[in-house]
């Protein structure tokens, strides 16, 4: 056989042929066959739960003050899920998209896991990592040096609201250490307490009795935009709607169809910021056709006189629908104007109406003026401290029975804070936050160390390039941050906390609930990282300064200092996680509420930036998707967001099919939004669902920090507005801020 | 003849011949490719496909045995009714906080044995126990997530036994009278091949070679150890087809709902 071409290809062939027979008759093909298919279900991005013994483990949530049960699903030591308990008594089962998604704050990549200092310049993201000893040491000693200096008044602190056992650490170690400049973001919250005092001369938070109410009024309140304890208010939405025999009525006085609006019997659209004036015109209503409950008004109120001549003489409605009404043609005003009257007859006809304030989902203050007005709906029509369905006043806790703080003589020694008032307010300047930027900015050397404890200041305030100026002022910045939120990046140091499920933490009782109740958060997983709780650290800078600081801080650890505070409830809290005051009563003897004459139109808060180079209004957009407060959204919630908000990574305005029309804008299209203050390019949302002259500013996105996930998505709102200062209280009461889109 | 028709003839010959040689070269070569074939599909690729490894402590199942009553003593079912699998160091700590055994003497008659042992148990307690460091022992019946399997499910049931006249093979184990039959029944699967010998776990003085798939990274004992994939026994391999040919009856026969789902939540 000669091996030419031919005879090599055929025998080769047949070689070939033979092995593929001889394949057939071994398992080789079919046994890989086999192997690549289960190969293909085990990629190592695939993730598969651990296996291991389930348990649940009940806490608090401690991400919101809305004081939710839940528990914690774990295979061995790893929580793998959350979700609510039956039966607790703010949210009975509910759970609400941050509180499902937590545990990506415990794992995700934000998370700071270890004592961090920075390494480069301020901004270049450079860290070294150093233990808790060199952090707690670094801090004490630049805060002793400070002190040493003369300097006290020079440190400043900022928690995250007045409430709860860390923040009183905080505000206990700044009153030993001699410092009055310790500060808070109010809300709308702080607002009521504001009104509350005003009003009824009550030291008290409100409540809202909102299951047994059968009329209810909302000014702008985001009830199910993340309003009071969000899942307490989907709860009520569906008790409301689940009992069709007793309907409840809820009407929505939004400038904008919000969730809230959507799911309401009616929408009364508005111009953002006329809340007041519109309520006023609803009380000229009530009063007008004698539909007001006499009995409360003659015996509990003061004031009546003077208010019902201002509100006959001043806000008719069809006085109040020149500037409220979002369209002026006369037959929209005329069927506006009438059905405000007609809302208003309901409300004073209903047998437990209630009036609600708080724009979006309350963490914006709302002004005094707008509140009198509102309250003085509830006061008309017999609402306050109602025996079922009506506004209540939760009382102040106790002050914890601590120890007295031990001063020094420098902490004796009168100091005013950085921040001044206008007025009496219930906390002075403590709950101006908002204020403090332009006073760091206008005073050099003001403020010489910040503590930022729970709080993100240079993302929920107003004006963010004041405030990162304000910042950049200040040589040490102290973060507790459990994520590298937008402040971190101007911090010097990171004492990171652990996440409330690693923790102690006590929830007060949540906003807008009708009873006293507490909530306690109880370590149920240990610590991932080297993270250490806030109250701890705080703990131990006092006790490594010494003298009167340490002595004021007698206790092992953050542990004992809560145990000490919650007195006569610790027994429940420990045992349950959580304790009601089933007996409360609100107080009523004696009581009188005070009918405010000024309220309305001529109190309206006045916004940045003039009419002729600014023709539009932005006003906020909230939702339950995105959170707005110093915690950021997690990972999965972003994903949640509708993209007529956030599309990619631009920001979504929306604007009426009018105004966009009126500026050239089609769906879809880039924009520059501009304000007195900032620019930002955004995509243009055309709708019906915003009045025309409005850019509806979907709040809670932008973050500068974070990770791939949450930052760099869209513009953060408050970049793009100024603070607008409430002349009665000082606090930033802006709804919103002139534009134009060009 | 001339000469070039000479000269075709012999060329018609060498052809026949070239071409008889050109298929017995072709059938000699398919041979080697069916022979190689045939070789490294049964005997090479086994080898290369498995990777051998050894437990990280050579357990002593039939001494455990001794102490304790029955599998379940130490393969727990939670309180949830699920299966803990293999147990942990909480469990071990129990007996082995300290070292138990003391050191064999030389002259004892089984002296490697009671040598393996001992050294397995300082192994277990020194780099384990006092390190406070789970043993990643290598799970011969892991299976994917992809499957669920309730042990509890077919301990109990009823339906869950060999027959007399067993379709698959012979019975592995004989219930004997007085034998546990929770043991008995975890036998019927969980069999380790030491040595080309199936033992009932239980009787195992040692753990077998873990061979693990390099592809898949489950155990041999998954496919089973027989490359074609035929088996004989219950216990010989655990794949789908094996649940699924009792489940399949179960269904034919009406006494079960069985669908996909049974399985694959
Ligand atoms: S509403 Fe607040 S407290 Fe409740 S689950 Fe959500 S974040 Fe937690």
């Amino acid at each position: 056989m000669k091996l030419n071409r031919r005879n090599f290809l055929l025998v080769s062939t047949a070689g070939a042929a033979g092995g593929a027979v001889g394949s057939m008759f071994s398992p080789l093909s079919w046994k890989l066959m086999d192997d690549s298919s289960v190969w293909s279900q085990n990629w190592p991005w695939t993730p598969v739960p651990l296996d291991g013994e389930v348990s649940f483990e009940e806490t608090t949530c401690a991400l919101c003050p809305g004081g939710c049960r839940v528990k914690v699903r774990k295979v061995d030591s790893r929580p793998v899920k959350l979700e609510g308990v039956d039966g607790g008594p703010v949210n009975d089962g509910g759970i609400c998209i941050l509180g499902l998604t937590a545990l990506q704050l415990v794992y995700g990549p934000a998370r700071v896991r270890t004592p961090l200092k920075r390494a480069g310049k301020r901004g270049e993201g450079k860290w070294v990592e150093i233990t808790w000893d060199e952090a707690i040491s670094d801090v004490s000693e630049k805060l002793a040096e400070l002190k040493g200096a003369g300097q006290s008044k020079a440190v400043g602190c900022i928690t995250n609201g007045a409430k709860g056992v860390t923040s009183a650490l905080f505000a206990r170690f700044m009153e030993a250490y001699g410092s009055p400049n310790h500060y808070w973001q109010a809300t709308a919250w702080d607002s009521y307490e504001e009104n509350i005092q005003r009003t009824l001369g009550l030291n008290g938070s409100a409540g809202f009795d909102l299951e047994k109410a059968d009329y209810i009024l909302s000014f702008g309140a985001g009830l199910l935009d993340g309003w009071g304890s969000p899942v307490r208010m989907f709860q009520a939405h569906s008790k409301w709607r689940e009992n069709h025999d007793a309907h409840v009525t809820l009407v929505q006085i939004d400038a904008q169809l919000s969730n809230t609006a959507a799911k309401a019997d009616k929408w009364l659209p508005i111009n953002p910021g006329t809340e007041g004036a519109v309520a006023m015109a609803m009380a000229h209503v009530i009063i007008s056709k004698n539909l007001y409950d006499r009995g409360y008004v003659n015996w509990s109120t003061t004031g009546f006189r003077d208010f019902f001549r201002t509100v006959q003489t001043e806000y008719a409605p069809e006085k109040v629908a020149k500037i409220a009404c979002p369209v002026q043609k006369p037959e929209y005003v005329k069927k506006w104007t009438e059905e405000l009257e007609s809302r208003a007859i309901a409300f004073a006809k209903a047998e437990k109406p209630l009036a609600l304030a708080g724009k979006g989902n309350g963490d914006r203050p709302v002004s005094q003026a707008e509140l009198n007005a509102i309250q003085s709906l509830n006061a008309l029509v017999g609402s306050i401290n109602r025996e079922e369905g009506g506004m209540v006043v939760i009382p102040d806790a106790d002050k914890y029975p601590w120890p007295p703080v031990v001063l020094d003589a420098d902490a004796k020694g009168y100091k005013p804070a950085l921040v001044t008032t206008k007025g009496r307010t219930k906390y002075g300047a403590s709950n101006l936050l908002s204020n403090l930027p332009k006073a760091i900015n206008a005073q050099h050397g003001g403020l010489k160390a910040l503590l930022v404890a729970g709080a993100n200041p240079l993302y929920t305030l107003a004006d963010t390039e004041e405030t990162a100026a304000a910042l950049q002022k200040i040589e040490y910045i102290v973060s507790f941050a459990s994520q590298m939120d937008d402040t971190f990046t101007y911090a010097d140091i990171i004492l990171p906390d652990h996440i409330y499920l690693e923790s102690t933490v006590d929830v007060p009782t949540p906003p807008g609930f009708a009873k006293p109740v507490y909530g306690l958060a109880k370590p149920v997983i240990d610590p991932v990282y080297k993270t250490k709780a806030m109250g701890d650290s705080i703990i131990e800078i006092a006790k490594a300064m010494g003298g009167t600081i340490a002595e004021s801080f007698p206790w092992g650890g953050f542990g004992d200092a809560m145990e000490q505070a919650m007195n006569e409830k610790w027994n429940a809290l420990d045992s349950d996680g959580v304790y009601v005051n089933e007996d409360f009563q609100p107080e009523k003897e004696g009581i009188r509420f005070r009918f405010f004459a000024r309220a309305g139109m001529e109190d309206r808060i006045s916004l940045q930036g003039s009419v002729e180079k600014y023709p539009l209004v932005i006003t906020p957009c909230d939702t339950i998707r995105l959170s707005t407060g110093a915690l950021a959204d997690t990972p999965f919630m972003v994903k949640t967001v509708s993209d007529t908000k956030l599309k990619k990574r631009e920001l979504v305005v929306q604007v009426n099919t009018m105004t966009a029309q009126q500026y050239g804008f089609k769906e879809g299209s880039q924009a520059i939004l501009e304000t007195p203050v900032a620019k930002a390019t955004v995509l243009v949302h055309c709708s019906e669902e915003i009045a025309p002259g409005l850019v509806g500013v979907p709040r809670g996105l932008g973050h500068i920090a974070y990770d791939e996930f949450v930052g760099g998505k869209g513009t953060n709102y408050n970049t793009l507005i100024s603070p607008v200062q409430d002349p009665a209280t000082g606090f930033d009461v802006a709804w919103g801020i002139r534009a134009k889109l060009t | 003849m001339s000469g070039p028709e000479k000269t075709q003839q012999n060329g018609a010959t060498h052809k026949k011949e070239d071409s008889a040689g050109v298929f017995a070269m072709s059938l000699f070569a398919a041979g080697i490719g069916l022979y190689v074939s045939l070789f490294v599909g049964w005997l090479v690729l086994p080898e290369l496909l498995y990777s051998k490894q050894h437990q990280p402590i050579d357990f002593n199942h039939a001494i455990h045995m001794e102490q304790v009553d029955g599998c379940t003593d130490c393969h727990v079912f939670r309180d949830d009714g699920t299966y803990a699998g293999a147990p942990t160091l909480s469990q071990c700590i129990d007996c082995h906080e300290d070292v138990q055994s003391v050191e064999p003497d030389p002259e004892d008659e089984n002296y490697e044995d009671l040598m393996k042992q001992y050294k397995a148990e300082v192994k277990f307690v020194e780099e384990y126990v006092a390190n406070d460091k789970e043993v990643p022992w290598l799970i011969y019946a892991r299976q994917p997530d992809c499957v669920f399997f309730s042990h509890a499910a077919h301990l109990n049931s009823e339906k869950f036994k060999v027959l007399e006249d067993g379709k698959i093979g012979a019975p592995p184990v004989e219930f004997e009278d007085d034998e546990e039959p929770e043991d008995a029944r975890c036998n019927m699967c969980h069999m380790a091949f030491i040595k080309g010998e199936a033992v009932p776990f239980g009787e195992a003085e040692s753990l077998p070679v873990y061979e693990e798939n390099r592809i898949t990274t489950y155990s041999r004992d998954i496919w089973g150890r027989n490359f074609s994939g035929f088996n004989k026994h219950y216990y010989d391999s655990a794949k789908m087809d094996d649940c699924a040919q009792c489940h399949n009856d179960q269904r034919n026969e009406g006494k079960s709902k069985d669908a996909c789902f049974v399985c694959h939540k």
